[in-house]
Protein backbone atom coordinates (compact mmCIF):
# COMPACT_ATOMS: atom_id res chain seq x y z
CA UNK A 1 0.00 0.00 0.00
CA UNK A 2 1.34 3.42 -0.86
CA UNK A 3 0.30 6.23 1.40
CA UNK A 4 0.68 9.67 -0.13
CA UNK A 5 -0.37 13.23 0.54
CA UNK A 6 -0.40 16.29 -1.69
CA UNK A 7 0.07 20.00 -1.25
CA UNK A 8 0.49 22.76 -3.84
CA UNK A 9 0.40 20.20 -6.63
CA UNK A 10 3.19 18.09 -5.19
CA UNK A 11 2.72 14.58 -3.87
CA UNK A 12 4.80 13.13 -1.05
CA UNK A 13 5.08 9.77 0.65
CA UNK A 14 6.93 10.94 3.75
CA UNK A 15 5.17 13.19 6.25
CA UNK A 16 8.40 14.19 7.91
CA UNK A 17 9.69 17.69 7.31
CA UNK A 18 13.33 18.09 8.28
CA UNK A 19 14.90 21.34 9.43
CA UNK A 20 18.21 22.76 8.25
CA UNK A 21 19.15 24.99 11.14
CA UNK A 22 20.93 23.05 13.83
CA UNK A 23 23.30 20.70 12.06
CA UNK A 24 27.06 20.71 12.44
CA UNK A 25 27.53 21.13 8.71
CA UNK A 26 25.80 20.63 5.38
CA UNK A 27 27.12 17.07 4.99
CA UNK A 28 25.52 16.00 8.27
CA UNK A 29 22.28 17.74 7.30
CA UNK A 30 22.19 16.00 3.91
CA UNK A 31 22.93 12.65 5.57
CA UNK A 32 20.05 13.17 8.02
CA UNK A 33 17.65 13.97 5.20
CA UNK A 34 18.72 10.86 3.30
CA UNK A 35 18.52 8.60 6.36
CA UNK A 36 15.10 9.87 7.40
CA UNK A 37 13.51 9.52 3.99
CA UNK A 38 12.10 13.04 4.33
CA UNK A 39 11.13 14.71 1.08
CA UNK A 40 10.79 18.25 2.40
CA UNK A 41 13.27 20.49 4.20
CA UNK A 42 12.51 23.87 5.70
CA UNK A 43 14.93 26.60 4.76
CA UNK A 44 15.44 30.23 5.62
CA UNK A 45 16.01 33.10 3.22
CA UNK A 46 18.99 35.33 3.84
CA UNK A 47 21.21 37.84 2.14
CA UNK A 48 23.98 36.37 0.06
CA UNK A 49 27.35 36.99 1.66
CA UNK A 50 28.71 39.33 -1.00
CA UNK A 51 32.14 39.51 0.58
CA UNK A 52 32.51 35.72 0.25
CA UNK A 53 30.00 34.48 -2.34
CA UNK A 54 31.96 31.27 -2.87
CA UNK A 55 31.12 30.02 0.63
CA UNK A 56 29.35 26.61 0.49
CA UNK A 57 25.62 26.81 -0.09
CA UNK A 58 22.88 24.51 1.14
CA UNK A 59 21.80 23.85 -2.43
CA UNK A 60 25.21 22.28 -3.12
CA UNK A 61 24.42 19.55 -0.58
CA UNK A 62 20.65 19.10 -0.64
CA UNK A 63 19.44 19.06 -4.24
CA UNK A 64 16.31 21.22 -4.63
CA UNK A 65 15.28 19.17 -7.66
CA UNK A 66 15.00 16.06 -5.46
CA UNK A 67 14.10 17.46 -2.06
CA UNK A 68 11.38 20.09 -1.84
CA UNK A 69 12.57 23.31 -0.25
CA UNK A 70 9.96 24.84 2.01
CA UNK A 71 11.04 28.45 2.59
CA UNK A 72 10.01 29.75 5.99
CA UNK A 73 9.88 33.17 7.53
CA UNK A 74 12.18 32.45 10.45
CA UNK A 75 13.26 35.72 11.99
CA UNK A 76 10.25 37.69 10.82
CA UNK A 77 8.40 39.53 13.55
CA UNK A 78 5.83 41.30 11.43
CA UNK A 79 3.68 40.51 8.43
CA UNK A 80 5.44 42.96 6.14
CA UNK A 81 8.79 41.23 6.63
CA UNK A 82 7.20 37.80 6.33
CA UNK A 83 5.46 38.54 3.05
CA UNK A 84 8.52 40.30 1.65
CA UNK A 85 10.64 37.29 2.57
CA UNK A 86 8.28 34.78 1.01
CA UNK A 87 7.95 36.76 -2.20
CA UNK A 88 11.73 36.69 -2.50
CA UNK A 89 11.71 32.98 -1.68
CA UNK A 90 9.18 32.33 -4.39
CA UNK A 91 11.41 34.12 -6.91
CA UNK A 92 14.57 32.36 -5.70
CA UNK A 93 12.98 28.93 -5.79
CA UNK A 94 10.49 29.24 -8.57
CA UNK A 95 7.69 27.43 -6.76
CA UNK A 96 4.69 28.47 -4.69
CA UNK A 97 5.06 26.37 -1.56
CA UNK A 98 6.02 28.44 1.46
CA UNK A 99 5.69 28.26 5.22
CA UNK A 100 4.27 31.36 6.81
CA UNK A 101 4.94 32.16 10.43
CA UNK A 102 5.30 35.40 12.29
CA UNK A 103 7.21 35.19 15.52
CA UNK A 104 5.69 36.54 18.68
CA UNK A 105 8.92 37.07 20.57
CA UNK A 106 12.58 36.19 20.23
CA UNK A 107 13.09 33.90 23.21
CA UNK A 108 10.73 31.00 22.50
CA UNK A 109 10.09 31.80 18.81
CA UNK A 110 6.48 31.00 19.59
CA UNK A 111 4.32 32.15 16.69
CA UNK A 112 1.95 35.07 16.86
CA UNK A 113 -1.20 33.62 15.37
CA UNK A 114 -3.13 36.82 14.96
CA UNK A 115 -0.32 38.16 12.82
CA UNK A 116 -0.06 34.88 10.94
CA UNK A 117 -3.65 35.31 9.93
CA UNK A 118 -3.06 38.93 9.00
CA UNK A 119 -0.10 37.88 6.87
CA UNK A 120 -2.06 35.14 5.19
CA UNK A 121 -4.83 37.53 4.34
CA UNK A 122 -2.29 40.02 3.04
CA UNK A 123 -0.66 37.30 0.96
CA UNK A 124 -3.94 36.31 -0.61
CA UNK A 125 -4.70 39.88 -1.50
CA UNK A 126 -1.22 40.39 -2.81
CA UNK A 127 -0.60 43.20 -0.35
CA UNK A 128 -0.12 43.57 3.35
CA UNK A 129 -1.72 46.26 5.48
CA UNK A 130 1.28 46.76 7.72
CA UNK A 131 -0.65 48.60 10.41
CA UNK A 132 -3.83 46.60 10.27
CA UNK A 133 -2.74 43.19 11.47
CA UNK A 134 -4.10 43.25 14.98
CA UNK A 135 -7.14 45.27 14.13
CA UNK A 136 -9.48 42.33 14.11
CA UNK B 1 33.81 59.70 -5.46
CA UNK B 2 36.24 57.66 -7.57
CA UNK B 3 36.25 58.76 -11.18
CA UNK B 4 39.58 57.43 -12.37
CA UNK B 5 37.97 55.01 -14.80
CA UNK B 6 36.62 57.72 -17.05
CA UNK B 7 39.90 59.37 -18.17
CA UNK B 8 41.28 55.88 -18.77
CA UNK B 9 38.83 55.38 -21.61
CA UNK B 10 40.29 58.46 -23.27
CA UNK B 11 43.83 57.09 -22.97
CA UNK B 12 42.84 53.78 -24.45
CA UNK B 13 41.15 55.47 -27.35
CA UNK B 14 37.77 53.90 -26.64
CA UNK B 15 34.75 55.47 -28.23
CA UNK B 16 32.99 58.13 -26.24
CA UNK B 17 29.82 56.04 -26.01
CA UNK B 18 31.59 53.75 -23.54
CA UNK B 19 31.36 56.54 -21.02
CA UNK B 20 27.62 55.93 -20.84
CA UNK B 21 28.31 52.90 -18.65
CA UNK B 22 29.76 55.15 -15.99
CA UNK B 23 30.54 53.80 -12.57
CA UNK B 24 27.62 54.25 -10.25
CA UNK B 25 27.31 53.85 -6.55
CA UNK B 26 24.70 51.44 -5.17
CA UNK B 27 23.91 49.69 -1.91
CA UNK B 28 24.35 45.93 -2.24
CA UNK B 29 23.06 43.96 0.73
CA UNK B 30 23.72 46.96 2.92
CA UNK B 31 27.24 47.62 1.61
CA UNK B 32 28.17 50.44 -0.69
CA UNK B 33 29.54 49.26 -4.03
CA UNK B 34 30.78 50.86 -7.23
CA UNK B 35 29.38 49.02 -10.23
CA UNK B 36 28.87 49.53 -13.94
CA UNK B 37 26.90 46.45 -14.98
CA UNK B 38 23.39 45.19 -15.40
CA UNK B 39 21.97 43.25 -12.45
CA UNK B 40 22.54 39.93 -14.20
CA UNK B 41 26.19 40.76 -14.85
CA UNK B 42 26.63 41.89 -11.28
CA UNK B 43 25.20 38.60 -10.00
CA UNK B 44 27.52 36.68 -12.30
CA UNK B 45 30.54 38.76 -11.33
CA UNK B 46 29.86 37.85 -7.70
CA UNK B 47 30.17 34.20 -8.68
CA UNK B 48 26.48 33.54 -8.03
CA UNK B 49 24.13 31.38 -10.05
CA UNK B 50 21.27 33.60 -11.11
CA UNK B 51 18.94 30.60 -10.87
CA UNK B 52 19.62 30.22 -7.15
CA UNK B 53 19.07 33.75 -5.96
CA UNK B 54 16.36 36.36 -5.87
CA UNK B 55 17.01 40.04 -6.37
CA UNK B 56 15.13 42.92 -4.87
CA UNK B 57 15.76 46.44 -6.17
CA UNK B 58 14.50 49.32 -4.09
CA UNK B 59 12.21 46.82 -2.31
CA UNK B 60 10.73 45.60 -5.58
CA UNK B 61 11.37 42.00 -6.59
CA UNK B 62 12.94 41.63 -10.00
CA UNK B 63 11.66 38.80 -12.16
CA UNK B 64 14.61 36.58 -13.06
CA UNK B 65 13.88 36.89 -16.78
CA UNK B 66 14.30 40.66 -16.64
CA UNK B 67 17.64 40.81 -14.80
CA UNK B 68 19.67 40.89 -18.01
CA UNK B 69 17.91 44.01 -19.25
CA UNK B 70 17.93 46.07 -16.10
CA UNK B 71 20.64 48.69 -15.82
CA UNK B 72 21.33 49.92 -12.34
CA UNK B 73 20.85 53.54 -11.41
CA UNK B 74 22.82 55.68 -9.00
CA UNK B 75 21.66 55.14 -5.45
CA UNK B 76 19.80 51.88 -6.11
CA UNK B 77 19.44 49.58 -3.12
CA UNK B 78 19.85 45.93 -4.07
CA UNK B 79 19.16 42.90 -1.92
CA UNK B 80 20.35 39.54 -3.20
CA UNK B 81 19.07 36.59 -1.17
CA UNK B 82 19.25 32.81 -1.30
CA UNK B 83 18.21 29.80 0.72
CA UNK B 84 20.20 28.94 3.81
CA UNK B 85 19.81 26.47 6.63
CA UNK B 86 17.54 27.77 9.35
CA UNK B 87 14.15 27.69 10.92
CA UNK B 88 12.07 24.69 11.71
Amino acid sequence: MTDTWSVAGRTFTSRLIVGTGKYKDFEQNAAAVAASGAEIVTVAVRRVNVSDPTAPMLTDYIDPSKITYLPNTAGCFNADDAIRTLRLAREAGGWDLVKLEVLGEAKTLYPEHARDIGSDRGARQGRVPADGLLRR
Amino acid sequence: MRRYALPLYGLLGKRQSKAETAVISIMLNGEQRQVRESIADLVASLGLDVKKVAVERNREIMARSTLVDIALAEGDALEIVHFVGGGC
